[in-house]
């Protein structure tokens, strides 16, 4: 099968949000939480280090496993996470969950 | 150029114009509310352009045309559904997913029951393209998309009014006017039955098209004006 080029990017995301939660609510707690899900590999650190399938969907996955877990903050501590990942890899396709959305209706409409 | 035919593709450019700017700038930020917004302007645009198409061949392919019914409505239709979409990420983003898909899934299966019933729409002698849509169909039609203009209106409505900065407010509300004509001269079309009735609900909905064209430019012209000014 052909690898994703994006791939060392999207194991960093995983990385970032799993450290991150882990300074939270525990490594352990973290890392429990990432392999419920099938298809992300990650070692004792926290370090996402496989990626089995789509990474987008995956990431997704993650994040809404650590939703149920601890709420929406989830979603704001994920997306601070990312923020510089993100900024170099300005190309990468993004779970919705971790888009940007406008928290206001003037937000959205100075956006175009 | 016959009346139908200029009414509904100018109304095809004027929508298609503004989704394909709303969508570069989508590109530029990706930010999915942005998406969702060029998804509505495309939708609707897409649908004017099969209704045009639709219109253009009524005279050498009517069979044609009767299909461009119900396929525009079908587009128009998830074109609006992405405006609500845009609305409940505003104001209740916690729900937006299950009010949308609900929304979509009854579009869908409206719109399709539609490809059931045989219409036979015709050219008058002074060109205007009259859709024929049997009374209760075309009710049925009306009702639903009032509900759903009525329902994006005050969605949108809602969050627009916190809104300060002058010329985001005049967008506001242009996006607000654009929807009310939009929509109440594309859903008159289900019910006309004259040459003068269908002349106006075409160019309500063109004039609809337009306050929307103007909404999306109105930043970048603001800014030009701004600029020549200064």
């Amino acid at each position: 099968m052909e690898e994703n080029p994006d791939l060392k990017s999207y194991l960093s995301l995983g990385t970032a949000i799993v450290q991150k939660q882990a300074g939270i609510i525990g490594l352990d707690l973290a890392v429990a939480k990432v392999r419920k899900i099938g298809g992300i590999l990650v070692d004792d650190s926290g370090q996402v280090f496989q990626l089995l399938g789509d990474p987008i969907e995956l990431l997704g996955k993650l994040v809404e496993e650590y939703v149920r877990l601890s709420g929406e903050a989830a979603v704001k501590f994920s997306t601070q996470a990312i923020d510089s990942i993100v900024k170099n890899n300005p190309h990468l396709k993004l779970p919705k969950q971790l888009q940007k959305g406008y928290s206001s209706a003037e937000e959205f409409l100075k956006s175009f | 150029m016959v009346p139908s035919n200029l009414s509904l593709g100018l109304t095809a450019i004027f929508l298609i114009g503004s989704g394909i700017w709303v969508l570069s700038s989508y590109f530029k930020q990706r930010n999915y509310i942005l998406g969702y917004f060029s998804y509505f302007l495309l939708g609707i645009g897409g649908a004017s352009a099969i209704w045009a198409l639709g219109s253009f061949l009524v005279d050498k392919n009517p069979g044609i045309t009767a299909l461009s019914y119900p396929i525009g409505l079908l587009l128009g239709g998830i074109g609006i559904t992405y405006f609500t979409r845009v609305g409940l990420n505003l104001i209740i983003p916690k729900y937006e997913k299950p009010i949308f898909w609900m929304f979509m899934a009854g579009n869908t299966i409206s719109t399709l029951t539609m490809f059931f019933e045989v219409i036979v729409p015709e050219r008058t002698a002074e060109g205007v393209v009259i859709w024929n849509i049997s009374p209760t169909r075309g009710l049925w039609i009306v009702v639903i998309g009032v509900v759903i203009t009525l329902f994006n209106l005050i969605l949108f409505s809602l969050e627009a009014a916190r809104v300060k900065n002058k010329i985001l407010k005049i967008r506001a509300i242009l996006i607000d006017l654009a929807l009310v004509f939009y929509m109440g001269g594309g859903l008159a079309h289900n019910i006309v039955e004259t040459e003068t009735q269908t002349i106006l609900a075409d160019v309500t909905t063109a004039f609809g098209a337009a306050i929307l064209l103007v909404a999306v430019y109105l930043q970048t012209l603001s800014r030009k004006v701004g600029k020549s000014k200064s």
